[in-house]
């Protein structure tokens, strides 16, 4: 089972497809979520999906704009797509029959 | 980017896997954070990284049972390992004869031989306890100036003793 972060790292990368690096994913995920993401935990967790065998990283290409650095491009493995899916329904399944509104109100 | 920032900067990158070095800098300069952001996104990369190194058993082996036990006899073999060539050469040179410890030549050899094998042990358990490649460099470069500053201090305090001491006699 995915963590929340590495969930939104997954999605973010497979959204982004062949654009997707670090400070893609960054802005990606902090767009989605309205919080910020700092590079520790985008570094660390990319090196946790990678060795678990969900995302394949690489170095790409290197950009003026960079210091001439290259960028490490990820991409989403076959089974990194299945677990992310995986996750998703999880959370489908258990948020079923939660009355959100109610609970809102009462809030 | 003041040039400090950028010496510090590059510093801590050199902490990180080689490999991932270059990416990180390269994402660090297309956000463009700004010198003390880009410090601690950078250090906090680091901190992630080094903080699992800690489940393991070596660096609390290193920490609890060598630096924390037997650190204060370390540090009276090193210092004396030291001394006592420093003191023969320097009586030698100085006074062209053998300073006079109240052992003989033969007995200060073995001794010195003994502090050498048993620092030359200690040095070896040490780094067999810890995990001796180079993602713990970070630590003993922080070391540095840790010792450093106890060496100063002890120095300090000593040279205080000493002042004091002597203005007792006077």
């Amino acid at each position: 089972m995915l963590g929340e972060f590495e969930y939104l790292l997954l999605t973010s990368a497979i959204r982004l497809g062949e654009d997707a690096y670090g400070v893609a994913i960054r802005l990606d995920i902090e767009n989605a979520t309205g919080r910020g993401c700092s590079i520790g935990a985008l570094y660390t967790t990319l090196d946790r999906l990678e060795s678990k065998g969900l995302i394949k990283t690489w170095m790409g290409d290197a950009t003026p704009r960079r210091g001439g650095r290259p960028k490490r491009m990820v991409r989403a493995t076959p089974q990194g797509l299945k677990a992310a899916e995986a996750f998703y329904q999880t959370v489908l399944r258990a948020s079923r029959g939660i009355p959100w509104k109610k609970g809102l109100a009462r809030s | 980017m003041t040039r400090f920032c950028g010496f510090l900067i590059d510093g801590l990158s050199r902490l990180l896997e080689p490999t991932a070095r270059d990416a990180v800098i390269g994402d660090l300069a297309e956000l463009n954070l700004g010198s003390l952001r880009t410090v601690c996104e950078l250090c906090g990369l680091i901190a992630r990284q080094q903080a699992p190194l800690w489940r393991d058993w070596r660096p609390w082996l290193a920490l609890l049972g060598i630096a924390g036990l037997v650190g204060v006899r370390l540090n009276f073999l090193a210092d004396r390992l030291n001394f006592t060539p420093f003191i023969y050469l320097r009586t030698y040179f100085k006074y062209g004869t053998r300073y006079e410890s109240g052992l003989s030549l033969s007995e200060e050899t073995v001794t010195w031989l003994s502090l050498a094998l048993a620092a030359f042990l200690w040095s070896w358990t040490a780094g067999f306890a810890m995990p001796w490649y180079r993602r713990l460099l970070p630590y003993v470069l922080l070391s540095w100036p840790a010792i450093w500053i106890a060496a100063n201090t002890s120095r300090g305090s000593l040279v205080s003793w000493k002042l004091k001491s002597r203005s007792l006699k006077l």
